[in-house]
């Protein structure tokens, strides 16, 4: 046609391109096959530098090229110095070339840090512009964050000056979840809380909510500010602690629970137990029979060693080289005795709170429901308020808590397990807090929407547990925390496991109708229960099995007395 | 010469705007013939950047002075002309190219006085005489020195294209530096290239180097190669050392070159058409871009930065959390009205304010989203709604704002499509007026133009800038309404902060129709002013004279020397320029009976971006060849073929200027010149 300038046909363009990776491939496999032969062969030489050097720039994703790069800088280091220190030298601009092919490579990046750590004369400060610029271009670029540590530690970069830098981040985006993280990690150590580990001082800790609030009023729908503010909100790292020490006389077992999973047979965590001030050898062992790490630790006792005239007994827990201590007395008379910290004094469900931060947490519930009036719908805001108010006062917001959690699941269905067991978690922690307050070992927690259990280890002292009417499928292992456990009502739920019983040596009573157990397998965990007077099971897809009462009087044959 | 040029075209234009550039770029990469005219002696017409000597000269009428008096045939001796029985003459109009009112400059001394230069001296008098009497004195001094500095600017400027074509061969290496500059610019706009932006900034100062020089005439290149480096240099070193020259008038007009001044100024909406079109057809690969760094707008009597992105309302310090929720959630509603078209239905019709009022936004956030955001005074929501949509679907794509700005001045635009058709065999030749028409009295066709020698060359479509028409088919109905413009040179921002490259500031106006003012504030980054100025535009629709439209705008903004010394801080004016340009009429249907395939295209309007003059000239086109795509992309050019059947060569039928060993086959004729 008229005028037209001829172009080449896109047959003709992909032809072209066929033929260039051709030759890319054939040049790219006699260069590997060299470098190859030249490692196998151990020629450390310059010929082998240049041609991994070639390779590597068009894929710096070959972990074994690198390493035989290294290995020729060790193997010149024995003699050669004057030349590693130039190899070095020309390492980092040739690096960074690698770099801009694929900004993610971990050999390229490993490299380079091994590099400037084998340089003398590192110039820290350009590196740190390395990684300003790569983070630029690529502000999640976690292998840059990495390197950026690295780098900050070496070159000493002050921790406030790194905190500038994520203020300046989270200016130009404050998505940028890498710098709000990099942020909670830099102001505990600037400015720590005098007092709980692991926490930003006061003042700062305002700034900081205000800063947060800043960024989700601009966009509630962004999850990194939120988040952040999750964090702000977030409690001290958990002490070490004996929490409880229960002596059971007709059990002939004592019991010790922790602040956090422990593992006693390790040595340096060994736990000892004085028996009226002499130390007694123990065996310490988890109830479930199968945890290395565990909350609760229990160890018999030979027989006799409680009987006897004495007033009473002292039973006296030392861990951490006597540096954690409790103990409890046993009266004559007694069958059983405890020590326990109350939940409600270690504030283990809401923050310990300041008059000041109080009030901070006030305002910032206030704005919480000011944004929520203007977004309704906006899960993070809901769940913040939902934080908030547990934060605050967990009993006197249940009702609100509970609008809050309906919400929830309405707006965001695909995290509706997630919002179901955190409403769980709270529904155990308020079921807990009224046991304590009515100084019973009864916990109620019947028809709470319960869809899994949590806090197991605050239960050891729970005798009787009713968790009928919830939406449980499983009694879970870490039940075998509560060891004073006699009558258990489980029913209504859509319980198929009952693993969590086995082991719980006086539980007397089982209630499981209208559950899910459908084998006699299922049952078998109740075979451990030596106690067990009763079980019900009514209800349950098991009971249409053939002889059902007959297989089961077998199976509980050796467990149940009548 | 003339005598080279083809009797036949497909397409004539008339007048090198941006809507006949575009037309004539999509007809000529179609494969039409297309002879591209323009009777001034610069490229542009009513959308053309000067440097200030040329723009001083342009505001005396001289750009148009030249070519004129020999070349209009007004008096058309019809009998030597070659057309036929069935054939009518017309003759074309011949509009003059100057300010549609006298034009007032006026040049600010620190130490010395004011001089001030009018092409009517009692005008300016009286004009003048509402300032201050002292100026008088100096106006005929000012005058002459003018002439001089004028008559030496003629021989440099504005003959950038077609000499540069001349040199077939400087051909190649202009386009290499172009798509040079080109790279480095996408490097520095693009997401934050690892490379410091400085480099692609120079790089982009080179590539415009290589045009400069390659543009300029002979005399001219070395001077501009000297500036090159100067300003390259700067970029490298910090300037504090450096002793700051004394910005005086002096100053301006010696760096006369550095200034490129916009007689439409306008920005480019990141999203817009034009910008959409210049990827599409691949002309960007023409011109260098730099994002407006920040929109501005002026609330409560004083200048504040307009939280353009979710960064910025983050990090603005002047607003509530609330209203930072208020004013996102709005601003997200504007964005998507349309698919909530219930939720304003009520209030369509109503008066903007209204509607957000009813959002519950405070009437600061209102005056915001009006004036900085919609960039509208009073209208109906509907109106607003979709103002503010247009800017806010243009964030984010580049840079802070929505806005990009063409270094080197607007004018730029219509060159680079203008270069587009020339590489695809379009000729092109300037100080070429017609004398007239010929139509055929059967069709009512226009069958082809007659040239100021009287060459008749026939064509199938004729595309001519509004002004060209003969008046006898102008009805008394189409009266346009002519454009105030204000040029400052100012020796500071108005906003200064750490990145005022280029600012965008739109205010109501002070005239009784709720017009709006745009003011567009350019620093010497985007290559349109000499290095420690500022060039600041100022334009509106006119509803009396500039001076009365813009100066209540102005005034309380600037300092002028000759004022007592009010407010240190406000930027000192070095020179300021008053003056109208005619605006389009904007109705089309004005004009009655023109010929079917006479085709016409706006002259620029007083709004802040381009898309009228795009939506225009892909209308045109579609109606010439409405079977053809508009504007496809440009082929890359290692994908072109080279040397094979000289049947696909445009450029055959012209005798001159084919070189196969260049990138493209372009053929830009200067009749003029040959």
């Amino acid at each position: 046609m008229h005028g037209r300038v001829k172009v080449k046909t896109s047959a003709e363009q992909a032809e072209t391109k066929r033929k260039e990776r051709e030759k890319k491939l054939k040049l790219f496999q006699v260069a590997s096959a060299a470098a190859a032969s030249k490692r196998a062969n151990g020629e450390f030489d310059k010929e082998a530098l240049e041609i991994t050097k070639n390779i590597l720039e068009q894929n710096p994703d070959i972990a074994s090229l690198w390493n035989f790069r290294r290995e020729i800088l060790l193997f010149w280091e024995k003699g050669r110095l004057e030349e590693v220190k130039e190899v070095l030298s020309a390492e980092l601009p040739f690096l960074e070339t690698c770099l801009r092919v694929n900004p993610k490579s971990y050999g390229a990046w490993h490299h380079r840090a091994w590099v400037l750590a084998h340089a003398k004369d590192t110039d820290w400060a350009k590196e740190l512009r390395l990684c300003g610029a790569f983070l630029q271009k690529d502000e999640r670029n976690f292998h840059c964050w990495d390197h950026r540590r690295f780098v900050v530690q070496h070159a000493g970069i002050p921790d406030t000056d790194e905190l500038e830098y994520t203020s300046q981040l989270i200016g130009t985006n404050f998505s940028n979840y890498s710098a709000w993280h990099y942020r909670s990690c830099l102001l505990p150590r600037i400015y720590p809380d005098p007092e709980k580990k692991g926490r930003v001082a006061e003042p700062q800790l305002l700034k900081e909510y205000e800063l947060a609030q800043n960024a989700f009023f601009t966009d509630p729908s962004d999850q990194s500010a939120w988040f952040y503010h999750r964090w702000l909100l977030g409690r001290a790292e958990i002490e070490d602690a004996i929490t409880c020490v229960y002596v059971s006389k007709p059990l002939q077992t004592v019991l010790v629970s922790f602040s956090k999973p422990v593992n006693l047979r390790k040595e340096e965590d060994e736990a000892v137990l004085f028996i009226d001030s002499r130390p007694f050898p123990t065996k310490w062992q988890v109830p479930d029979k199968r945890s290395t790490f565990s909350h609760v630790w229990v160890c018999k006792l030979p027989p006799g060693l409680l009987e006897g005239e004495t007033l009473q007994h002292c039973l006296h827990v030392a861990w951490k080289d006597g540096q954690l201590n409790k103990e409890c007395l046993l009266y004559r008379g007694s069958n059983e005795s405890w020590c326990q910290d109350s939940a409600t004094d270690q504030k283990l469900f809401s923050l310990e709170l300041s008059v000041e931060k109080s009030s901070v947490l006030r305002a910032e519930m206030d704005s919480c429901h000011q944004l929520l009036d203007l977004e309704p719908e906006n899960k993070w805001c809901l769940l913040t308020c939902i934080l908030l108010s547990r934060a605050i006062d967990p009993l006197g917001h249940a009702s609100k808590t509970l609008t809050w959690f309906r919400k929830l699941l309405a707006v965001d269905p695909l995290r509706a397990g997630y919002y179901q067991d955190l409403h769980s978690k709270y529904q155990v922690e308020d079921g807990l807090l009224c046991m304590e307050y009515a100084e019973t070992r009864v916990l109620h927690l019947a028809r709470k929407e319960l869809t899994s259990l949590f806090h197991l280890d605050l239960m050891v002292l729970v005798t009787h547990l009713d968790v009928s009417g919830n939406c449980l499928h499983a009694l879970p292992l870490a039940m075998s925390c509560l060891q004073c456990l006699q009558v258990l009502h489980a029913d209504d739920n859509e319980i198929e496991d009952i693993e969590g019983v086995r082991n719980l040596p006086v539980l007397q009573d089982v209630c499981l109708k209208n559950n899910r157990l459908a084998h006699l397998s299922q049952l078998q965990p109740l075979t451990s229960c030596c106690r067990l007077v009763s079980v019900e099971l009514g209800g349950n897809p098991v009971e249409n099995l053939p002889d059902f009462s007959t297989h089961l009087d077998e199976l509980l044959a050796c467990t149940r007395p009548v | 010469m003339d005598d080279s040029l083809p009797d036949k075209f497909d397409v004539v234009l008339l007048g090198t705007g941006l809507p006949e550039a575009i037309v004539a770029a999509a007809c000529a990469r179609v494969g039409r013939s297309v002879l591209h005219l323009d009777r001034r002696d610069y490229y542009g017409g009513g959308w053309a950047s000067f440097n200030l000597d040329g723009f001083l000269s342009w505001t005396q009428g001289h750009g148009s002075v030249d070519g004129d008096d020999m070349r209009n045939g007004v008096d058309v001796d019809c009998s030597d002309l070659p057309f036929g029985e069935e054939e009518e003459f017309i003759v074309m109009a011949q509009p003059s190219n100057a300010s549609t009112t006298s034009p007032l400059v006026t040049f600010y001394d620190r130490e010395a006085k004011e001089h001030s230069v009018s092409q009517n001296a009692e005008e300016s008098t009286a004009n003048l005489g509402m300032k201050d009497s002292s100026v008088r004195e100096n106006v005929t001094m000012a005058m002459q020195s003018l002439e001089v500095a004028s008559e030496e600017s003629k021989n440099l400027e504005n003959k950038g294209i077609e000499e540069a074509a001349d040199e077939g061969a400087g051909e190649a290496a202009h386009e290499g530096a172009v798509e040079a500059a080109g790279q480095g610019a996408v490097e520095a706009a693009g997401q934050g290239a690892v490379e410091a932006a400085g480099q692609g900034a120079v790089e982009a100062i080179e590539g415009g180097a290589e045009e400069a020089i390659e543009g300029g005439a002979e005399e001219a290149a070395e001077e501009s190669e000297e500036d090159v480096g100067e300003v390259s240099e700067d970029l490298d070193k910090p300037r504090e050392d450096q002793q700051k020259p004394p910005l005086n008038r002096e100053y301006v007009v010696s760096n006369s070159r550095k200034f490129n001044i916009d007689l439409a100024p306008k920005v480019l909406f990141a999203r817009g058409d034009l910008v959409e079109l210049l990827c599409q057809s691949r002309v960007s690969r023409y011109l260098d871009f730099k994002s407006v760094s920040r929109v501005l707008t002026h609330l409560d009597d004083h200048l504040m930065q307009v939280p353009c992105t979710r960064a910025d309302v983050f990090a603005s310090r002047d607003m509530s959390v609330i209203h930072k929720r208020l004013l996102m959630k709005f601003l997200t509603f504007c964005l998507d009205h349309e698919d909530h078209p219930e939720e304003f239905a009520d209030f369509a019709e109503r008066p903007f304010r209204e509607f957000m009022t009813e959002r519950g936004l405070t009437p600061s956030l209102q005056l915001l989203v009006s004036q900085a955001v919609a960039m509208v005074s009073e209208v109906q929501t509907r109106t607003g709604l979709v103002a503010a949509r247009r800017f806010l679907r243009s964030l984010g794509r580049f840079g802070r704002t929505p806005f990009l700005w063409s270094l080197y001045g607007a004018g730029e635009l219509s060159q680079a499509f203008c270069r587009m058709c020339a590489v695809f065999g379009g000729i092109y030749c300037l100080r070429h007026p017609l004398r007239g028409l010929v139509l055929d009295r059967r069709t009512g066709n226009c069958t082809a133009v007659i040239d100021y020698k009287g060459k008749r060359i026939a064509c199938d479509w004729l595309v001519v800038e509004e002004s060209y028409v003969p008046q006898g088919y102008c009805t008394g109905t189409c009266a346009s309404r002519d454009i105030s413009r204000a040029v400052l040179i100012t020796d500071k921002s108005l906003f200064p902060s750490d990145s005022n490259e280029a600012s965008v500031l739109c205010m109501p106006g002070k005239g009784p129709d709720g017009t709006t003012v745009n003011i567009i504030e350019l620093s010497p980054s985007t290559m349109t002013c000499a290095p420690d100025t500022y060039l600041v535009h100022v334009t509106c629709p006119s509803s009396g004279s500039p001076w009365d439209d813009l100066a209540p705008i102005i005034s309380p903004l600037f300092h002028f020397e000759n004022e007592p010394e009010s407010e240190p801080s406000r930027p000192h004016v070095i020179m300021a320029s008053y003056f109208s340009t005619s605006g389009s009429t904007g109705d089309m249907d004005a004009y009655q009976d023109l010929p079917l395939n006479l085709l016409l295209c706006p002259r620029p309007d007083p709004q802040l971006d381009f898309e009228a003059a795009v939506e225009k000239a892909k209308v045109l086109f579609q109606r010439m060849y409405p079977e053809e795509d508009f504007c496809p992309p440009a082929p890359e050019p290692e994908d072109i073929i080279y040397g094979e059947g000289n049947t696909t060569n445009p450029s055959e039928e012209a005798p001159d200027l084919t070189d196969d060993d260049t990138t493209d086959n372009a053929v830009i004729h200067d009749a003029e010149e040959r």
